[in-house]
């Protein structure tokens, strides 16, 4: 029996435990006022332990097969206070559960066969997104829509494997499997299908799910305060000698949901100093693999700007002026800040919000999937190319059935099932076959 | 008292006598008639697709089907020359008579005794088969018992409502010991097959008809023992029903006995009935027929494609709507015929049955349909009956080895819900398996089992070494194109070229044609072959893990209490074993064995 609270351990109004494992309602039932003879409804009962009362919860008990894991399953909902939380869970232990490790509850689902394994995985994306896309991503693939778009595209690869299978078992027969199955045609139709999901789907260890702000400019220009500033605490260090900045520095804030990872850089000068140089150097290759620029002077170096412009070739970037609180700048800036007094910051926010959500297609993207469903069907889709090709050419039949097998046998990964072939059954059942 | 019985003189009962002749030890071969051991008692040809894999790997392992094959072959084809190498088959049609009298020739010259008389009766003492009772009253004894009887059990077939008690027009049912089996309370079912009439060929107008001549030069199925000789080689011939025999057996379908109620039991889904086909398949307005001849000097010929069993006049009628049959005699009318068979999962895989020590079940009797599939289990039956008297172990074919192998574990592992046949898509592993590379496969293990002779197995080496020769220089040779040297086994890879521009460029005698096509094949399927290994290793890693005795399952975190409770009862010693017990599923497989791997390895720091 394994039990967990199902919310996160912080003061709220209501939490919510989740039990399950065989006799687990038994052995709740003994903790319980009165005890519950019945399944799928909410009873309020007073929950006692060792003589006292712990609090007044709601109780549900679900019967195994119907249940989220498939096993005999109790759901608390108690009162959200923390010493609340913590007593109820030491009245679980004490009655011989067990802490359920992060993804328990999905496994044993998994085994019991009320989801499949890759939505198995989702719920765990699930629970471990960071942010609403990827979270609304998880749901679509949890809802089952990618497991039923490969479950079907896995079906019609079996049913064309029938007519190339028919192709070689019965090729004494007066009847011509490859063209009546338009097998060709179809293996396109096939092909676009894996693409299509290809396409609509997101790798959830993608860093392009991240969205990269570096800070750029030349040195002293306040950038490291303006990221502090940004962070809402104190990362990096700061002081009025240029060049204090030496490594890159990276963190990760929160905006509208938009999860930012915020890049400090070196400023960017000719310098002698050959540590500085390797920091210039970074910054520099870091420019290609970010979504935005937050090119950052002040009324000292306002005369690089076009030097700048020049280095930011083809990247969404933005011309900050800092340090507002002592001087006003003479060029044009897409934004005016003062690290120091805050003044400008929100308005900077703003300006960054549409830009990294431009910068990525994740907003059309519909599925989350994890690199391995990813390389698997990538790996199908090569096996389906291969097929194709030989069949066009009209030999080897042989080894393009083998494709057609691998390439179904990639998707039968991705949902975590084996299904037995009955491909002869299929070609008996619809084909006039046999002497 | 001998080593082995062998019950039955069909395809199964005489490849199981000879593999026991081969292992030294001795055979008795009871039948009802020696006059009709070897039969071929439906159509008169062997091999086809899936079916010569079968034939080449019993001949790979000194079996006797394909010497009788080329010793009784009248019409050789290579199918489906054009879909790749692995599925290449060869069919060949044999005259009936010489093929059961080729096959006679063959035992003659070993020390099988055979006996003519009915078996009655198992001697059976604490389920323990200890030998037979003949219908003389005769008791033999025997240390195994290979059980081979065909449809002889409880067969009757059916002509319109007619039906006669037999498992082949002429013999008797094999009834007192099916009547036994039954006392035994055995899992058992009902099958059904049929066959068409028998054609006089003299009464056939055959200029009506296409004419489907064999392959030249005539090619051979026996590898290991080629023949010196073949017979003369004739032509099959191709028609056509039409609509009017289709409307004929569509009036008269309820005269059938198979649509009648009179059969209770299954036939086989890719060998319909003539019937069938009329009715399920409405859409179609001709089916092909081969007119197959019965020999080279036999007046018959075999329709293959329209069996029946309707009455005798309905056939007489929709045969003679055939183009080319108009005025045609025929000798023998169509019949289903309907027998018991074994439940194979009652077998090891061994074929010895679980329930009757030393008692072996070998072919039709296990819910096979064909000579090939009889043989080989016949081969299978033969070969592990010898082994355990010899105390050595049970040999087994692994799916990867050898169509035997696949017969063999579809059969004791899933059962069967129709006459089982073999088809080249039954073998997940057939790009391994194909019919040219049985020798390769099999011949060294059947040299070291006895069942293949010293002269064949020293002839066998010389020519893989003369082919390993030529390979090694072949990797050697480099050819020079646009004033660049390639290598020359990189023009086997060429796809775009044709194999006589390959073989020209590369500069071969045609003498080199064999080896040549085997290089090209091996360099063309390395890939995938190399690929299917790994899926071969992968599930062996799990067979070679062991999980340490008494290992806490209660320890494993995420495994329900169910898992552990059937992991702790059963022990099992590795993971494979832990993945064929009921109910654990590949999820609990792999935290075993990530908890194994855990365990075994000390911790290491993790880093971001």
């Amino acid at each position: 029996m394994i039990f967990a609270l199902a919310t996160p351990v912080a003061q709220s109004a209501l939490a919510i435990f989740r039990a399950s494992g065989s006799g687990c309602v038994d052995s709740f039932n003994s903790v319980l006022s009165e005890p519950i003879s019945s399944y799928r409804e909410v009873c309020l009962r007073d929950i006692l332990w060792e003589g006292v009362l712990v609090d007044r919860c709601s109780v549900v008990f679900y019967q195994g097969p119907k249940s989220f894991t498939g096993e005999d399953s109790v759901e608390v909902f108690c009162h959200g206070g923390l010493p609340v939380i913590r007593k109820l869970a030491s009245v679980f232990l004490g009655l011989g559960f067990e802490e359920a490790a992060p993804g328990d509850f999905s496994r044993r689902a998994y085994e019991n066969g009320k989801v499949s394994l890759n939505e198995a995985e989702a719920i765990a994306d699930l629970i471990h997104s960071e942010d609403d896309e990827r979270a609304r991503l998880s749901s679509a693939a949890l809802s089952g829509s990618l497991s039923e778009m490969v479950g079907s595209l896995g079906s019609d690869i079996d049913s064309l494997r029938v007519f190339v299978e028919g192709s070689i078992d019965f090729s004494d027969e007066d009847y011509d499997f490859i063209k009546e199955g338009e097998v060709v045609s179809r293996l396109g139709d096939l092909r676009q299908r894996v693409i299509n999901i290809i396409d609509s789907s997101l790798v959830s260890s993608q860093r392009a799910s991240k969205k990269k702000v570096l800070f750029f400019g030349p040195p002293n220009t306040g950038k490291s305060s303006l990221f502090n500033r940004l962070l809402g605490f104190d990362r990096a260090l700061v002081s009025n000698i240029p060049g204090t900045t030496r490594d890159l520095i990276d963190s990760e804030m929160f905006y509208n949901s938009v999860n930012l990872e915020l890049v400090d850089s070196a400023g960017i000068r000719d310098t002698g100093d050959v540590i500085e140089s390797r920091g210039v150097e970074l910054s520099k290759s870091r420019l290609v693999e970010t979504d935005v620029v937050l090119a950052v002077f002040d009324k000292n170096t306002e005369v690089s700007v076009p030097a700048f412009i020049s280095l930011l070739k083809g990247k969404k970037y933005l011309l900050v002026f800092n340090k507002l609180d002592e001087s006003s700048p003479s060029g044009d800036f897409d934004c005016l800040v003062s690290a120091k007094t805050g003044e400008g910051i929100q308005g900077l926010k703003d300006m960054v919000l549409p830009l990294v959500e431009n910068s990525s297609k994740d907003s059309e993207k519909t599925f989350l999937i994890r690199d391995r469903h990813l390389m698997l069907f990538q790996k199908s889709l090569d096996h389906l190319d291969s097929c194709t090709l030989k069949i066009q050419q009209e030999k080897d039949i042989d080894v393009a059935a083998e494709d057609l097998r691998l390439s179904r046998a990639c998707l039968n990964d991705f949902l975590g099932v084996k299904f037995p072939d009955d491909l002869l059954g299929e070609i008996f059942k619809d084909f006039c076959i046999g002497k | 008292m001998f080593d082995v019985i062998v019950i039955g003189g069909g395809h199964a009962g005489v490849e199981a006598a000879h593999a026991v002749f081969r292992q030294g030890l001795s055979c008795c071969l009871v039948t009802f008639s020696t006059e009709t051991v070897g039969q071929m008692s439906c159509n008169p040809a062997i091999g086809g697709l899936g079916k010569s894999h079968l034939v080449r790997e019993v001949d790979a392992l000194g079996g006797i089907m394909a010497q009788a094959t080329d010793m009784s072959g009248i019409q050789y084809r290579t199918l489906n020359t054009r879909k790749g190498f692995a599925v290449q088959a060869l069919r060949v049609q044999c005259d009936r008579d010489e093929y059961k009298k080729a096959i006679q020739q063959i035992l003659d010259l070993t020390t099988i005794e055979i006996i003519e008389d009915e078996v009655v009766d198992l001697a059976v003492t604490n389920s323990k088969a200890e030998g037979v009772v003949l219908g003389s009253g005769q008791t033999i004894k025997a240390k195994k018992i290979i059980l081979t009887t065909g449809t002889f059990l409880n067969g009757v077939m059916y002509t319109g409502d007619t039906n006669t008690q037999g498992g082949r027009v002429g013999d008797k049912s094999a009834i007192p010991l099916s009547k036994r089996l039954y006392e035994l309370d055995l899992p058992m079912g009902r099958l059904k097959t049929g066959t068409p009439a028998r054609i006089k060929l003299s009464s056939i107008n055959l200029s009506a008809m296409d004419e489907q001549p064999g392959e030249t030069p005539t090619p051979h199925m026996s590898l290991l023992k080629p023949p010196t000789t073949q017979l003369r080689q004739i032509s099959c011939y191709i028609t056509r029903t039409n609509k009017q025999t289709h409307q004929i057996i569509s009036d008269n379908t309820h005269l059938s006995a198979m649509y009648s109620g009179q059969i209770s039991g299954i036939g086989p889904r890719y060998c319909p009935s003539i019937e069938d086909k009329v009715n399920k398949f409405s859409d179609k307005d001709s089916h092909q027929i081969f007119i197959e001849p019965e020999g080279l000097t036999k007046d018959l010929v075999y329709p293959n494609g329209i069996s029946t069993s309707l009455p005798k006049k309905v056939q007489e009628e929709f045969i003679r709507s055939i183009k080319g049959l108009e005025e045609c005699e025929i000798e023998e009318y169509g019949y289903a015929v309907e027998y018991d068979f074994i439940d194979p999962r009652s077998l090891h895989q061994t074929l010895e049955t679980k329930f009757i020590e030393n008692l072996y079940l070998a072919g039709q009797i296990n819910g096979t349909t064909g000579y090939e599939e009889a043989s080989a289990q016949g081969l299978v039956a033969g070969i592990n009956a010898g082994q355990k008297i010899l105390n050595k172990p049970d040999v087994v074919f692994l799916r990867n080895e050898a169509y035997i192998g696949v017969l063999i574990d579809d059969l004791t592992l899933h059962g069967v819900t129709e006459p089982y046949r073999m088809f080249t898509s039954r073998a997940e592993f057939r790009l391994m398996l194909s019919q040219d590379t049985a020798r390769q496969r099999l011949t060294e293990r059947g040299f070291g089992l006895g069942l293949v002779d010293k002269a064949t197995h020293t002839s066998f080496q010389e020519q893989e070494a003369i082919y390993q020769n030529f390979l090694t220089s072949l990797k050697k040779k480099k050819i020079i194109e646009h004033d660049k040297s390639t290598p020359a086994i990189d023009f086997l890879k060429r796809t775009d070229l044709s194999k006589s521009t390959i073989q020209k460029t590369i500069n071969l005698g045609d003498d080199d044609q064999a080896l040549f096509d085997r290089a090209a094949n091996e360099i063309k399927y390395q890939g995938y072959i190399a690929k299917q290994l790994r899926e071969v290793a992968s599930a062996q890693k799990h067979e070679e893990t062991t999980i340490p005795k008494n290992t806490n399952y209660t320890l494993m975190k995420g495994l329900s209490n169910e898992v552990v409770e059937r992991l702790t009862k059963s022990q099992p010693s590795t993971l494979g074993q832990a993945g064929r017990l009921e109910g654990i599923t590949p999820a609990a497989i792999n935290l075993i064995s990530i908890n194994i791997k855990k365990n075994n390895t000390p911790s290491k720091a993790t880093s971001h």
